[in-house]
């Protein structure tokens, strides 16, 4: 059986180098899941958007893809390395 | 509400509970066969004994002081005036005292063996971790055999068990007499030769003395469950009724106290034993009452009792219940039916239920006052709410609020607002057997009258649902990542393609096949009224092209009105599965309109029909926009199309009946011919087989050329015929539409009803069973005849006689079997193999591994392709590719 890592190792580059180039459908749940949530508690959005949509759900969508958000999606590898890339990196892709 | 961890455990070792163990754990013994006392207070040493922990909510436990949450109970424990066999264990017992002496104890083996043996046993435990079961069992056989003990030379007897716990000793006088004098043995005898049995000899028997002395399967103390494994229930006549477990407690405690008093008294030896064996039924029926040999005890009532076996087993048990199985909130259950209006994204939900179902919405400056309109319609009009949360936690249930206003202006960011399901919720939707991820799909909710849950009729082949009854369940996330991993993920439009085959699983089918056809068929036009009303009615709007035929009057064609709902840029190339497969195929210039074309979004030529729209085609049109375009213009696609073809199918009217089937004289007259032809060959096929002159076939016997022929003469007749019958019925026959098109049936269930059912099989073979030497007694015995083994000649439009009617009954029972045993062994399987890959994860390096992070594959699928993403298991579609280039360029 294999050991756990508990040692993590930044990888510092820049240009994507863990993972692939674009943001995965998991980490795009994940973000809009985040972000969602701090909406839903009452954080100011962070573009113009229709009076009638509510949803924080919609909403944080919609900031991802106007690529409004400063957040970092942290990529880790199973021997413990990790590269912090910049979400607007990602969305480029996209 | 933090959980406290009373414990935390890393290793668990299984073992019998000795009786120093049990009076170690015990906190109280227990002698009094009563509960409480008139004034309703638990009586010391009784079963109700404080000391065994409280379930009254006011009172605090007499051992450890906690209150009802906290205490989780503390054992008792009963001495038992005489051993009580353990009724778990008889089968174990019995195999013991059969390989062990009855002088001395030890194991009947030489030395030699016992050393032997106990080198092989310690060797496999220190390989594989667990105990030589089968050596085990050898040896204990083997043990029983011997006559004489090799360590005492005391001769042995046959050791009896009469189910379920009486042990019998058949002694002979000697070796040689064959006259046995029938001994029994009390359970304290069996203890006693048990207990003689040194920790070595126990390895040999399967026990590891550590943890189980073999003489702990007899007991001598009796431990009493914690009054919260058996609560008693108050009723409303305030009589208190206690839990089975405790019924059968009291009589125990009562026939141990009756035996212990009759000992000490010097009673006869009969009446005591006697009282024992009454003990002894009373242990054994305490631990199963559903041992078999002994009748079950029962309540007052007649019913009988659950006891401690009772409560594990079975699926009400609780492994299958309560361990495997869980319930939860904000999900509900109902009958399904079809909803052709919706989206495929969306799912009907009952009002009733919307209204059940909550989600709790924090209130910010942003939202207050919307939650507070909620408020005040409360929890008995729709988009209203049943619960407030404030911020100190204190739960408002809006049902007993009287002045709405009131808590509506006490609303304040921070709170928490636990509101009705609302249009655009985001819910899951799920129908078992779950054996896909397909199975459970998000949703979202569209609240509707009436008390069954809608779905379209696109997404019933991923949830495998009709609706002849069928209930799905519903489940509502409630933290908004919940909501958001299901609405990125999980959304039926994302599920469009399966993963299983890079193709649409969600797709056209049945009625939306047929409309298809008959929409977009070379002869079909429509006036501009026409035209209009069906772009209309799928929810779309759109300017209606230039008309296909300008005089005398504006026609539009099918072809034009399909093409606008096909997204711009789209092209395809495919055969329709009204294709006959003719031998050069004319491509463009089809004559039955079979080669579709699709340029820049326009159908030029074919028919719409399975191959193009339906689910589970690979090459099919909706693939192919799926993959060029994406999941947001495929559902919108489907959603326009569906609607568009059920106002076209209701617009043309279309039905089934008995003219279907209905063919003319002539082709009856040929039909019978040919089926008389094959029935004479048959005969003299029959006839050369008994004359012996049939032609053997290679590496058959006699019976089975005779069969084999018999097979092809009939099945050959049943397709000429039914040919015969499919050339009286042409397109414009609605069945034929139906099974040509592929929206339900085949032109072989048309032969079976038209023209000829024909060869009944069971078991892959003519029917042979029934009556000795023939099927029915309507037949000479030795009959080999077609009719006699099951062919039948009849269609059901003509009817069948009763004898053919038995000879499909056959069949169809067999088809009815068949499926009932393999989905219980497919759905064994599938349930083991999901297991050995549930936790494979592929990592951002592109590795596949498992749960301890050992690779599987280095690259997914060793190619690093998404099936679901794939065009058919294939990265690229290079036909498409060519197809795209070329056509396009050439027509410009
Ligand atoms: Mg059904
Ligand atoms: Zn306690
Ligand atoms: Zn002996
Ligand atoms: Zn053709």
């Amino acid at each position: 059986m294999s050991k756990k890592i508990d040692v993590k190792v930044e990888i510092i580059a820049d240009t994507i180098v863990v993972g692939p180039p674009k943001l995965t459908r998991f980490e795009k749940a994940r973000i809009i899941g985040a972000r969602g949530l701090q909406i839903a508690l009452g954080a100011p959005i962070l573009i113009r958007i229709k009076k009638d949509i509510t949803d924080p759900i919609i909403i944080a969508e919609e900031e991802l893809m106007k690529n409004v958000l400063p957040l970092t999606v942290a990529r880790l590898l199973p021997d413990g390395k990790y590269q912090n890339i910049p979400l607007s990196w990602l969305i480029k892709g996209v | 509400m933090a959980f406290k961890l009373p414990k935390i455990i890393d290793a668990l070792q299984f073992g019998l509970l000795s009786p120093d163990e049990i009076r170690k754990m015990s906190v109280v013994r227990v002698i009094t066969a009563d509960t409480y006392d008139e004034d309703g207070t638990a009586i010391p040493s009784g079963l109700m004994d404080g000391r065994l922990g409280t379930i009254d909510p006011g009172q605090r436990c007499k051992t450890c002081g906690n209150r009802v949450g906290e205490c989780e109970g503390h054992f008792g424990h009963i001495e038992l005036a005489r051993p009580i066999v353990h009724v778990g264990f008889n089968k174990k017992i019995y195999k013991i005292l059969r390989a062990i002496c009855r002088e001395c104890s030890r194991i009947l083996l030489t030395e030699e063996e016992v050393y032997e043996n106990k080198q092989k046993i310690l060797k496999y435990e220190k390989r594989w971790e667990q105990a030589n079961t089968d050596l085990i069992n050898e040896i204990l056989k083997k043990a029983a055999k011997i006559v004489t003990c090799p360590h005492c030379q005391a001769l042995q007897s046959k050791i009896k068990l009469e189910k379920p716990t009486t042990f019998f000793e058949e002694i002979k006088a000697s070796k040689k007499s064959k006259v046995t004098e029938r001994k029994k043995l009390s359970p304290s005898d069996v203890r006693d030769r048990m207990e003689r049995i040194s920790d070595d000899d126990c390895l040999l028997l399967g026990i590891n003395a550590k943890h189980a002395r073999p003489e702990w399967m007899v007991l001598t103390v009796l431990p009493v469950p914690p009054v919260a494994m058996r609560p008693s229930i108050t009723l409303e006549s305030s009589i208190r009724s206690e839990d089975d477990l405790t019924h059968k407690l009291v009589d125990i405690i009562r026939i141990n106290q009756r035996l212990r008093e009759n000992i000490e008294a010097g009673a006869p030896q009969l009446i005591v034993e006697d009282l024992w064996e009454l003990l002894q039924y009373h242990v054994t029926t305490y631990f199963n009452n559903e041992v078999s040999g002994i009748p079950p005890a029962r309540h007052r009532s007649g019913r009988a009792l659950r006891t401690l076996t009772q409560r594990l087993k079975g699926k009400e048990g609780r492994f299958r219940s309560n361990l495997c199985g869980k319930r939860v909130d904000f999900s509900s259950r109902t009958v399904i039916s079809p909803d052709p209006n919706l989206s495929i994204n969306e799912v009907g939900v009952p009002l009733e239920i919307s209204m059940q179902l909550t989600i709790p919405e924090k209130v910010t400056e942003w939202n207050i006052e919307e939650l507070k309109e909620l408020i005040m319609r409360g929890p008995a009009s729709h988009p209203g709410a049943n619960y407030i949360i404030r911020q100190e936690g204190l739960r408002i249930d809006l049902r007993f609020v009287k002045e709405k206003r009131n808590v509506a202006d006490s609303l304040e960011p921070g709170f928490i607002v636990e509101r009705h399901l609302k249009n655009g919720d985001i819910v899951l939707f799920n129908r078992q057997p779950s054996l896909h991820r397909m199975s459970i799909m998000a949703h979202k909710v569209k609240v509707m009258p009436y008390r069954t849950f809608r779905l379209n009729l696109c997404v019933c082949p991923p949830y495998n649902a009709d609706f002849d009854g069928d209930e799905m369940n519903l489940h509502v996330p409630q933290s908004e990542e919940a909501q958001a991993e299901a609405r990125t993920l999980m959304l039926a439009q994302e599920q469009i393609s399966s993963p299983r085959y890079g193709g649409p699983l969600i797709g056209a089918n049945w009625d939306y096949i047929s409309a298809s056809y008959l929409l977009t068929k070379k002869e079909s036009f429509f006036s501009r009224k026409e035209a209009m009303q069906f772009i209309v009615s799928s929810g779309f709007n759109k300017d209606l092209p230039e008309p296909e035929i300008k005089e005398p009057e504006e026609l539009w064609s099918g072809k034009q009105i399909f093409s606008l709902f096909i997204p711009e840029d789209t092209h395809y190339t495919n055969t329709a599965k009204i294709c006959q497969k003719c031998t050069e195929c004319l491509e463009e210039k089809c004559e039955n309109d079979a080669y579709v074309t699709v340029r820049n979004g326009i159908l030029k030529t074919g028919v719409i029909d399975k191959k193009a729209i339906g689910s589970q085609q690979e090459g099919s049109l909706l693939g192919r926009i799926l993959i060029d375009q994406g999941n947001d213009v495929a559902r919108e696609f489907l959603d326009a199309i569906t609607k568009l073809f059920i106002r076209v199918l209701s617009y043309k009217g279309f039905t089934v009946g008995f003219w279907n089937v209905d063919i003319p004289k002539e082709a009856k007259t040929r039909i019978d011919e040919i089926l008389d032809d094959a029935e004479k060959e048959t005969r003299e096929t029959i006839d050369a087989y008994r004359q012996g002159i049939l032609e053997r076939l290679p590496g058959r016997t006699f019976d089975e050329t005779l069969e084999m022929k018999i097979m092809e003469i009939l099945s050959k007749s049943r397709t000429t015929a039914s040919d015969v019958a499919g050339e009286y019925l042409g397109m414009e026959n609605e069945a034929v539409i139906m099974a040509k098109t592929g929206a339900r049936g085949s032109m072989l269930n048309l032969g079976q009803m038209a023209a000829c059912l024909g060869q009944q099989s069971v078991r892959g073979a003519r029917i042979k069973r029934g009556f000795r030497d023939r099927t029915l007694p309507h037949f000479k015995p030795g009959a080999l005849d077609a009719p006699s083994r099951g062919f039948v000649r009849n269609s059901f439009r003509r009817g069948l006689t009763p004898i053919e009617f038995f000879m499909h009954a056959c069949g169809g029972r067999e088809g009815l079997v068949d499926t009932a045993v393999r989905t219980s062994t497919s759905g064994y399987m599938q349930r083991r193999l999901i297991h050995a890959l549930l936790d494979i994860k592929a990592e951002y390096d592109g590795t596949v591994r498992d749960a301890n992070g050992e690779i599987i594959q280095f690259i997914y699928g060793d190619d690093g392709i998404d099936p679901a993403k794939s065009e058919h298991g294939k990265s690229v579609n290079i036909d498409a590719v060519i197809d795209r280039v070329l056509k396009t360029t050439v027509e410009e």
